[in-house]
């Protein structure tokens, strides 16, 4: 029975192994490339794309999916979708797209891969598709929060000394006006 | 100095005067029906706590416009909403105007006193260069010197009790906001701070010298 319980694992784990993939496969990846997000400052995510695969991966399209409550826009349409037509084995493109939070708050990356779509050949028919990796939970800045913190001061100093400056010294001046005149008659 | 107010006369003054090792009591007394002269109120004047219109005017203007710029600064670094702040910000405002004018106000009593001595030389000789060709009779000189004594006295006291106070006021605000209460609430920051800063002027005000 131990020998017959043996076969029938074996006999299993072969069938159940699956064969090297033919034709191209691409792992994508989705990076975060901005490392202090800020409402309304722009927010840069990188798509990596590389083809394993032994043949080339021809049609390749990715997109974003965005679910839920969006609060990610896209700065420029139409860059939230990328096509390619070919892409040889071992070689890799990167494709950029900057968004803008209109809120801020937590925002939770794990529903919002972007799909890659591709077919495994030149002539194939066949359309592979899969999703790309995500990072998880990001947290988005209040845009006052961050000015209050890293905006630059400087203008609103200079209007201020300016006018503190105008009416102090401006008093001081008339003093000193009267006060060397009335040295002036003393001595 | 000091005065005392006698029922049965008008006014009974005594006015008491320091100035280093010397001592000048100037006492006027006056009878029931009697009104003051003209050098008796200059005297009185010069030694008076009272400001002029144009010297209340002044020193309202000067707190109001050092009142104004820290507000505009502090919505501006801190980026605060005005339209949620401005009830506090209305009442600090009120608060800190208060407080510079009376710093001022006291600020100008102390240095009239000192330069009403400092000038006191220099105006009777430009009083005496003035009419040394008119007939004026000594009495009049000396009612004319005391006048301008006290308006050069008024006019210079003035101009310094605002620059005075504007430099505490702004060293202290400073102090205030951008080291004990950097890392407190704006809206908290802002409003100790400016009342804070012209409590203490207002204090260090009522100081004798």
């Amino acid at each position: 029975i131990r020998m017959f319980l043996l076969l029938l694992l074996m006999a299993t784990a072969l069938a159940s192994a699956e064969s090297d993939p033919k034709g191209a496969w691409i792992l994508a990846s989705k990076k975060i490339i901005t490392s202090y997000a800020v409402q309304g400052k722009d927010y840069v995510v990188s798509y990596g794309l590389y083809n394993v695969g032994n043949r080339p991966a021809t049609k390749v399209l990715v997109f974003a999916i965005r679910h839920g409550l969006a609060i990610l826009l896209p700065k420029y349409l139409a860059i939230a979708r990328m096509k390619m037509a070919r892409l040889n084995p071992g070689e890799k493109i990167t494709h950029v797209v900057i968004l803008r939070s209109i809120k801020y708050g937590n925002y939770t990356f794990s529903l919002d891969a972007a799909k890659v779509t591709y077919s495994p050949d030149v002539d194939s028919k066949e359309v592979r598709s899969g999703f790309t990796s995500t990072p998880t939970k990001v947290h988005f800045h209040s845009l006052s929060e961050y000015e209050r913190r890293f905006g630059s001061n400087i203008y609103y100093l200079i209007v201020f000394f300016l006018i503190m400056g105008s009416t102090s010294f401006g008093a001081l001046w008339m003093y000193l006006r009267s006060s060397e005149k009335y040295e002036d008659e003393e001595n | 100095y000091l005065a005392t107010f006698v029922p049965s006369r008008r006014v009974v003054v005594v006015l008491t005067f320091c100035q280093s090792n010397a001592l000048l009591i100037a006492e006027v007394i006056m009878s029931k029906n009697a009104k003051f002269s003209k050098e008796d109120e200059a005297l009185l004047d010069s030694y008076s706590n009272n400001v002029s219109a144009k010297g209340q005017a002044i020193f309202y203007l000067n707190a109001l416009i050092s009142t104004a710029a820290p507000v505009y600064l502090f919505l501006g670094i801190n980026h605060m909403d005005l339209n949620e702040t401005w009830i506090p910000l209305v009442f600090v405002s009120l608060a800190s105007i208060y407080g510079i004018a009376f710093a001022s106000k006291n600020f100008k009593y102390i240095l009239k006193h000192k330069i009403v001595m400092k000038r006191a030389e220099a105006v009777t000789r430009e009083i005496n260069k003035k009419y040394a060709d008119k007939k004026i009779s000594t009495k009049e000189k000396e009612e004319r010197i005391l006048y301008r004594r006290n308006e050069v006295a008024e006019e210079e006291s003035t101009y310094l009790a605002v620059f005075i106070t504007n430099a505490l006021f702004v060293s202290i605000l400073f102090v205030l906001a951008f080291f004990f209460l950097a890392n407190l609430n704006p809206i908290f920051n802002a409003s100790v701070s400016m009342v804070g800063a012209a409590g203490v002027v207002a204090f260090l005000s009522t100081s004798k010298n």
